[in-house]
């Protein structure tokens, strides 16, 4: 054994029989070793090229169930398939999706949280998409404001208890649950619906003077027609936060931040608002004639007029409205647009009829131009001419009631489903599943 | 000389060795011919999935980039196989009598969807048309001539209408969402000859109108309690 090695190396030294073939399987094995290393070199290439094909497919697959997604929380709200769902697309590639609510700002999802004015949804989508075991994550912010049953439910006035007028012309509809004494009144002349419960509708006798040509009677079922309400907090928040003269130009007036009173001092007086929020007790138009109420700009102007109805207001009893002092007029808005203006009355909430306070009293004459809102106040005009919408507890018109409807501007209390919109959306590292999008 | 003698007489030997030797080595580098050939065609294989892979890619987001009405096959397509299931058009069913559908699944038991032929809107080549990738640094490949090209590829693209039986939230064709299907074709000599499939749904886009709270001035976004303007 221990003269084995030195003998070979003597042997190598001085024979050479089978050096060429040694060499030769030298060389091969060289070779295959190349060989091996490029066709592993190549094998990697097809691999990742398998890999590019696939990893297109499976990111086409998540944004297709992204698009599914939103389609179905968009179509069908609320079903199961909406929160989560999967599929198959023609080239083999696979989609999951998740749903979910966003409720803060710290919510993770893609993009930055949406905030307005308005009331938002907003959920985030997770679709992931597989082809040939490839993953690949798209996550979608979506955002749709929250759907505002209008608070008009009539295109025209709604009074909820009653109402009776003379005359009336005019473009409009005319509601309510109560009685409609219409006896005196020309209802050919309007053109509109005049909404009924059965029974209720009091009209001439006079066949040419009947609901009849444009204008169209609907009896409601019983028992009739449900308004939202504007709810309290909307008027303490604006009491906290709009009760002051920001944005409001005055001429012949005067305001007091004690009593949240705006007084007129003169005849002729205005007050202008630029587009926001206002809060007020009463509007004191006193015995002054061509008073006005004016807005500038192109923004909504919402005035909240309270009432001591309400608990924590600061209103005194007997307030809570626009009043005259028996010869006064008033111009609301005439030269503006109804959709830029909105009054609120907050009155008193449960009343009926003329035993709820009053949101326009003793003025002569009155002209708006607005979307006024005052279901649990009563209104007793000389002659009212409106340009907008109008719901009240009760109405009384002493003269004419000439009417044009306008669409209102979206307001109102949230129900239904919201239409989503995309805000953000981002393809996932591939380190999703630890670290989030 | 005796067989035994001339067994044990080393003279000549290194000739047999030589001879050995060569065939050894001949026999090693076929095989190391044939195995660079069948490399290479893997090699140049790969290579053209990735090229044909990102042809579609890059068709699929040319038709996602079209307003939703114009994602529609402007023509109607034509069926050129009805035997050759690596055609894409061999999925394709009552072409020319205007009620054109395609199986999407890829698979003729499965469900046909109408095909999206709109004349005035639609804005999608049903295809094939033809794509050229030229070989890096080659300055004559050409859609006119194609022999300086690395890869040739047809590409079809078939936009077809999700159905109510298909999709439960819809409630009907019209009002469902659509499927785009873009499939590319080597239609060259090399590999691969299966045509690349890439496949995804397209919903309304909806984004302008008062629905969409970012058209609105008084959205903000909240980038770390600091309100700012939105952009997508």
């Amino acid at each position: 054994m221990h003269s084995l090695i030195p003998n070979l190396l003597r042997r190598l030294r001085s024979d050479e029989r089978g050096f060429i073939l040694a060499t030769s399987v030298i060389v091969l094995l060289v070779l295959l070793l190349t060989m091996t290393a490029y066709t592993l070199a190549a094998s990697n290439n097809t691999t990742t090229a398998s890999h590019t094909g696939s990893s297109a497919q499976a990111l086409a697959a998540a944004q297709a169930g992204e698009q599914a997604a939103l389609f179905r929380v968009n179509n069908a709200p609320g079903s199961g398939g909406a929160s989560s769902g999967n599929g198959t697309l023609g080239d083999g590639a696979t989609y999951s999706y998740t749903v979910t609510s966003l409720t803060s700002s710290s919510s993770p999802c893609t993009g930055l949280y949406v905030s307005s004015p308005n009331t938002l949804n907003q959920d985030c989508i997770s679709s992931t998409g597989t082809a040939n075991g490839v993953k690949q994550t798209v996550e979608e912010r979506i955002a749709g404001y929250v759907p505002q049953t209008s608070l008009f439910p009539v295109n025209g006035i709604f009074a909820i208890s009653g109402l009776s007028t003379t005359q009336i012309s005019g473009t409009f509809s005319l509601g309510s649950n109560g009685t409609l004494s219409l006896t005196d009144a020309n209802l050919s002349a309007l053109s509109g619906q005049i909404e009924y419960l059965a029974g209720d509708l009091q009209q001439s006798q006079n066949a040419g003077e009947q609901c009849t040509g444009t204008c169209t009677p609907v009896v409601e079922s019983s028992p009739g027609i449900t308004v939202p309400s504007v709810a309290d907090s909307v008027y303490a928040g604006a009491k906290t936060t709009n009760s002051d003269m920001t944005g409001i130009t005055l001429v012949n007036a005067s305001y007091s931040s004690s009593t949240y009173i705006l007084t007129a001092t003169n005849n002729s007086a205005s007050a202008t608002f630029s587009p926001g929020t206002y809060y007020f007790c009463g509007i004191n138009v006193g015995g002054f004639s061509n008073f006005a109420l004016n807005t500038t700009g192109s923004g909504i102007v919402r005035i909240y007029i309270d009432s001591s109805y309400r608990s924590g207001s600061p209103c005194t009893a007997g307030l809570g409205n626009i009043y005259g002092a028996g010869n006064s007029t008033a111009s609301i808005n005439s030269s503006g647009t109804s959709s830029n203006l909105q009054l609120y009355f907050y009155g008193q909430p449960g009343c009926t009829g003329t035993s709820c306070p009053p949101a326009i009293t003793n003025m002569n004459a009155t002209t708006m131009v607005a979307d006024v809102f005052a279901p649990n106040s009563y209104m007793d005009p000389t002659s009212l001419t409106l340009d907008g919408a109008l719901v009240v507890g009760d109405l009384t018109d002493q003269g004419a009631l000439t009417a044009t409807y306008q669409q209102p501007s979206s307001s109102g209390s949230g129900s239904g489903s919201s239409t989503f919109y995309p805000t953000a959306t981002a393809v996932c590292p591939n380190s999703y599943a630890t670290t989030g999008c | 000389m005796s067989t035994r003698a001339r067994l044990s007489d080393e003279s000549g030997l290194s000739l047999y060795e030589v001879l050995v030797a060569i065939l050894v080595l001949v026999v090693g580098l076929m095989g190391v011919y044939v195995s660079i050939g069948t490399t290479n065609g893997a090699v140049a294989a790969g290579e053209n999935t990735v090229v044909i892979a990102q042809a579609a890619q890059q068709q699929l987001e040319s038709v996602e980039a079209l307003p939703y009405a114009s994602i529609a096959n402007s023509s109607e397509p034509v069926q050129t196989s009805t035997t050759d299931s690596s055609n894409p058009t061999y999925y394709l069913t009552s072409c020319g009598s205007s009620s054109c559908s395609y199986y999407a699944g890829l698979s003729k038991s499965g469900t046909a969807e109408p095909i999206d032929y709109d004349a005035t809107n639609g804005k999608v080549a049903p295809g094939p048309t033809t794509q050229v990738v030229a070989d890096p640094n080659a300055s004559t490949c050409a859609s006119t001539n194609t022999s300086t090209c690395r890869i040739v590829v047809s590409v079809y693209t078939f936009i077809t209408n999700v159905t109510p039986s298909e999709e439960s939230a819809c409630t009907n064709t019209s009002s469902c969402y659509k499927r785009i299907t873009v499939a590319v074709k080597n239609a060259g000599q090399g590999p691969p000859h299966q045509p690349y499939y890439l496949s995804t749904l397209i919903g309304p886009k909806g984004g302008g109108g008062s629905g969409n709270p970012l058209t609105s001035g008084s959205t903000t976004c909240n980038d770390q309690g600091q309100a700012v303007v939105c952009t997508h």
